[in-house]
């Protein structure tokens, strides 16, 4: 099973959350990897199940309506999913980490940043050497994390409560708790989102540059194509919870393929060539009573007989560019 | 024209017998809602029918009968007797009148004033009319409610009446408070900015747009005060201030009954599980309101 | 906002707070329908009494004057003369009062750390039986007034199992410790009388535990809504995701933001635990200040009857600005937050 390229490997996962309305099928057969000190995005409508992923990954889906059906996820070439709560843990932070896509919501707002960041350095360098460290280094980690995530005046920042942050400060602060770690696969759920287009920019940058020199492997979840196209070296379009293409980062914006991607590209707005971004029709499908075959049927234009019959299969198009459709496929 | 009209009459009623199933739908999905209406119906139904339905309707008062005293449960007697050979059972069915009477009229009077109140103070939000308002509710707020209603009792001479005056003049600032907090918030929103740009006269905005707004609030917690009342007023009785006898009253029943401790035990037990049950009917009931009509703590 | 600025801007409200309580006390104790000496003294009292005390109260002056005279006396702690018993009511406000502050002391202690417990429990075993018993408990206490559970308390664990005394203080075998600061348990504790206090604790554990049911419940059921709200948050996710010990997570991230809630009721708690000292006093015999007020209420002894609601209205206020203020510790964000605090 250990592939040694591969870092991160997830094969076929089905989550579902169980609700009042039943049982929700977020994530249905996705498939993806991520090999060592690679970029790879992770492109999907909103509500399409990129953040679920992410939780899946890092097994903290909300207990208890959140669960994985099937599927693996093997990460070093251990099943995540079949690890004890502890031996997650231990991966946790040290080998894998995050960053949210709300600061607002990913810092607990009745602690300092201070108490936080120590925290996570703290219990970073038990788990990692057994060590403790002193107040003065745990101190000292913390000024140099915040200071390398471009936050100026660290030493008044450690004491600041997150209500007293902007939207882009809270951001960098998450972004040097996640550093702090050495991980060798950051997780970053559309980091940018909740700030400002300007702020967003500045996001991106600063996380990808601090990826880039510490050679991270990062799984950078996206709403939008347009954000990942300069940064990464893979790119896989996922909709309603399933992968329907994966490409080189170049291919994927030179020849889309599936009908899906075609109309995020298209979804775009350019600055040159004139127009209206054009978009898809309709929206992500509910998901207690999904649409069977491809669930893109109801809103593709090349919809066949078999599309709302049969899931597409993996059509491989050579130098590691696959999509799932019958279409464009065949 | 006119058959547009009534189309969207038509239309207008359909989405709400729509809106009303739907609602039932989700209050009934807990069943502990639908034991609490079960309870307060069963409560409301005996109040109305004690004369019939209770075994001995001529123990609800003065009557006295030494030969049967203090009788434990039996079938003759489901719940006993007390003291002077009163069935407890009828008077239990006959205190509901009065708990439910109290429960009903206190908050069917205290809740009009102090929702007025609240919209008024709170669609003047921060002028002097919301100082003044808000500052006066604080005082009431600033005493427990059972201790300023007993302090007015003092002044009063001893019944039910007077008793039902007290609560009433502690219970308002509640409601203003519940209402001041939705309508500050809701006095800066669009569609009370566009009322008042259309020059819809300050009244019709308070009651037409920003009332119908509070109302699942205001509904739940009115569900929810009728047991607390409930409770106050028989806690009242318990101490002498409420009821006086020979009026059937549960409160008074109990604080009657804890003298014949332990050995005539049913004479306390029993109207004190009434209270608890009638209560716990309106808690169950107002839970289930505040679910289904998605209103936050009240 | 500094704490400290917080805690002063606290006060000045309360102090508002105070003076419209007094004002609304004094029209309820003074304007009442005709001579409330008269009333207090029956109609058979010697016209000469009637007037004495009259003119003590100066009734004979207007409304306005009246009060100004009688908040010069509360101020001084001068609640004037009881209509009944015709002793100062000051002193027998400082006999009294000792007896409720330790039942309501003990029973508040008793309310907070098992009505947080339980929530605790209650989360960490979610849909276990334990629970089930939690969220029952929590119900119960909701819906069942005090004097209820104490009647239960006194017949279970008073009669039946003959567990605890059902009435008065302290044991009359054992010899009461000298009066110091009037708390029974703490008197007993400074002379190092442990008969005397392990007399009072079992004396004080029935009537406590009346007194704090309604209170407990709801602390349980707030801790545990608001701790399995939070679990869901993101920040406890994010916790996780940077790796830090679930353990430490519980008792550290999740439970200071869940206890924000918690402590912000226990103003509203202490409330109906002060209004039901009223009932349970007077079930176990308690010679606190609110069988005194009861008593008080009864004989229409205004001038103790303004006393003992003054008093407890005090009470109340103090109670509720540090709950404030502990919350303003626990949630920075009203520390920070500039615009004004409500009085309450």
């Amino acid at each position: 099973m250990t592939d040694t390229g591969k870092l991160l490997d997830v094969r076929d996962l089905c989550v579902s959350y169980r609700t009042y309305e039943g049982k929700l099928k977020v994530v249905d057969g996705l498939t993806l990897e991520v090999r060592h000190g690679e970029k790879v995005g992770l492109v999907g409508e909103t509500g399409c199940g990129k953040t679920t992923t992410m939780r899946a990954i890092l097994g903290i889906l909300p207990r208890p309506a959140g669960q994985v059906d099937s599927g693996e996820i093997i990460f070093k070439g251990n099943n995540v999913l079949q690890m004890k709560q502890k031996e997650i843990q231990r991966i946790r932070g040290v080998a894998i980490t995050a960053i949210f896509q709300n600061p607002t919501a990913a810092l607990n707002p009745v602690f300092t940043i201070g108490q936080q960041l120590y925290d996570v350095i703290r219990s970073q360098e038990w788990r990692k050497s057994g060590k403790r460290l002193s107040g003065k280094e745990v101190h000292d980690r913390a000024v140099k994390a915040l200071k390398e995530a471009a936050l100026h005046d660290p030493e008044r920042l450690l004491s600041n409560y997150p209500v007293q942050l902007s939207g882009g400060m809270k951001q960098r602060v998450c972004i040097a708790l996640a550093m702090v770690s050495d991980a060798e696969l950051l997780i970053a759920d559309e980091p940018g989102t909740a700030l400002d287009v300007t702020i967003q920019d500045q996001i991106l940058r600063l996380s990808m540059f601090m990826m880039s020199k510490r050679n991270t492997a990062t799984l950078y979840i996206e709403h939008s194509l347009g954000v990942i196209r300069e940064w990464m070296d893979r790119v896989y379009v996922m909709y309603a919870g399933r992968t329907v293409e994966v490409a080189n980062s170049v291919d994927i914006f030179r020849s889309p393929r599936h009908p899906y991607t075609r109309g995020l590209l298209e979804a775009v707005p350019k600055l040159t060539g004139g127009g209206i971004a054009r978009g898809i029709m309709g929206r992500v499908p509910e998901y207690i009573d999904p649409p069977g075959g491809c669930r893109f049927h109801p809103r593709c234009e090349y919809r066949m007989d078999i599309c709302t019959k049969e899931k597409p299969p993996f059509f491989d198009l050579g130098d590691e560019h696959k999509v799932a459709c019958y279409h464009s496929g065949s | 024209m006119h058959s547009d009209t009534r189309e969207i009459q038509q239309r207008l009623w359909e989405k709400r017998k729509d809106n009303l199933r739907r609602a039932w739908y989700k209050f009934s999905g807990n069943y502990l809602s639908i034991v609490g209406l079960v309870i307060v119906l069963i409560v409301i139904l005996l109040a109305i029918f004690a004369p019939w339905v209770s075994p001995y309707p001529e123990h609800r008062g003065a009557f006295v009968d030494f030969s049967k005293s203090m009788e434990p449960p039996s079938s003759e007697h489901l719940l006993g007797t007390d003291a002077v050979g009163r069935d407890i059972l009828t008077r239990v069915i006959f205190g509901f009148r009065f708990s439910l009477m109290m429960g009903f009229v206190v908050i069917g009077l205290a809740a009009p004033p102090g929702i007025v109140a609240g919209l008024v103070a709170g669609y003047f939000r921060d002028t002097w009319v919301d100082t003044l308002i808000m500052r006066i509710t604080d005082v009431f707020l600033a005493v427990p409610p059972l201790i300023l209603a007993m302090a007015i009792t003092a002044v009063l001479p001893p019944n039910v009446f007077y008793a039902m005056l007290a609560v009433t003049l502690m219970w308002w600032p509640w409601y203003a408070r519940l209402v001041y907090g939705i309508a500050s918030s809701l006095q800066n929103e669009f569609f009370v900015q566009a009322a008042q740009v259309t020059g819809a006269s300050t009244p019709y905005i308070i009651f037409k747009e920003i009332l119908p707004n509070s109302v699942s609030a205001i509904f739940t917690k009115m569900t929810l005060d009728v047991g607390i009342v409930i409770i106050i007023a028989a806690s009242l009785s318990f101490v002498g201030l409420g009821a006086q006898p020979p009026t059937p009253d549960l409160g008074t029943m109990v604080s009657d009954g804890a003298k014949y401790m332990p050995d005539q035990w049913w004479m306390t037990v029993c109207p004190a599980l009434a209270i608890v049950f009638t209560v716990l009917g309106f808690n169950l009931l107002g839970d289930g309101l505040r679910d289904m009509l998605a209103v936050e703590e009240v | 906002m500094k704490l400290s600025t917080f805690i002063l801007r606290r006060l000045a409200l309360s102090v508002g707070v105070l003076l419209g309580l007094s004002i609304l006390i004094f029209v309820i104790s003074r304007v009442v329908p005709g001579d409330p000496v008269r009333l207090a003294l029956g109609a058979r009292a010697p016209q000469e009494v009637v007037d004495n005390l009259s003119a003590e109260m100066h009734l004979d002056r207007s409304y306005p004057v009246q009060y100004v005279m009688w908040l010069k006396g509360v101020v001084q702690g001068d609640f004037g003369t009881s209509l009944y018993t015709r002793r100062s009511v000051s002193q027998d406000v400082r006999s009294f009062l000792p007896a409720t502050l330790e039942l309501a002391i003990f029973a508040g202690i008793m309310m907070t750390f098992f009505g947080i417990l339980l929530g605790v429990l209650s989360v960490q075993k979610k849909n276990s039986w334990v629970d089930n018993v939690v969220r029952i408990i929590s119900y119960l206490g909701v819906v069942t007034p005090a004097f209820v559970f104490a009647i239960v308390f006194v017949l279970l664990f008073g009669f039946y199992m003959d567990a605890f005394p059902i009435s008065g203080r302290i044991s009359p075998s054992v010899t009461p410790p000298p009066f110091i600061t009037g708390m029974i348990t703490v008197d007993s504790l400074i002379t190092g009388n442990f008969r005397a206090f392990f007399s009072a604790l079992t004396h004080l554990f029935l009537p406590a535990l009346s007194l704090s049911m309604a209170g407990l419940s709801q602390q349980a059921r707030i801790a545990r809504s608001s701790m399995s709200d939070n679990l869901q948050k993101d920040y406890i996710l994010a916790h996780r995701a940077y790796g830090i010990p679930e353990r430490k997570i519980m008792s550290r991230y999740l439970l200071k933001p869940s206890l924000i809630p918690t402590v912000s009721i226990l103003g509203l708690d202490f409330a109906a635990l002060l209004s039901n000292a009223f009932l349970v006093e007077l079930v176990f015999n308690w010679p606190g200040i609110s069988r005194y007020g009861v008593n008080a209420i009864l004989r229409k002894d205004l001038n103790a009857v303004a006393a003992v609601v003054m008093i407890l209205g005090i009470t109340f206020v103090v109670v509720n600005i540090i709950v404030d203020v502990v919350v303003a510790y626990l949630d920075p964000r009203i520390r920070m937050r500039r615009d004004r605090t409500s009085a309450l």
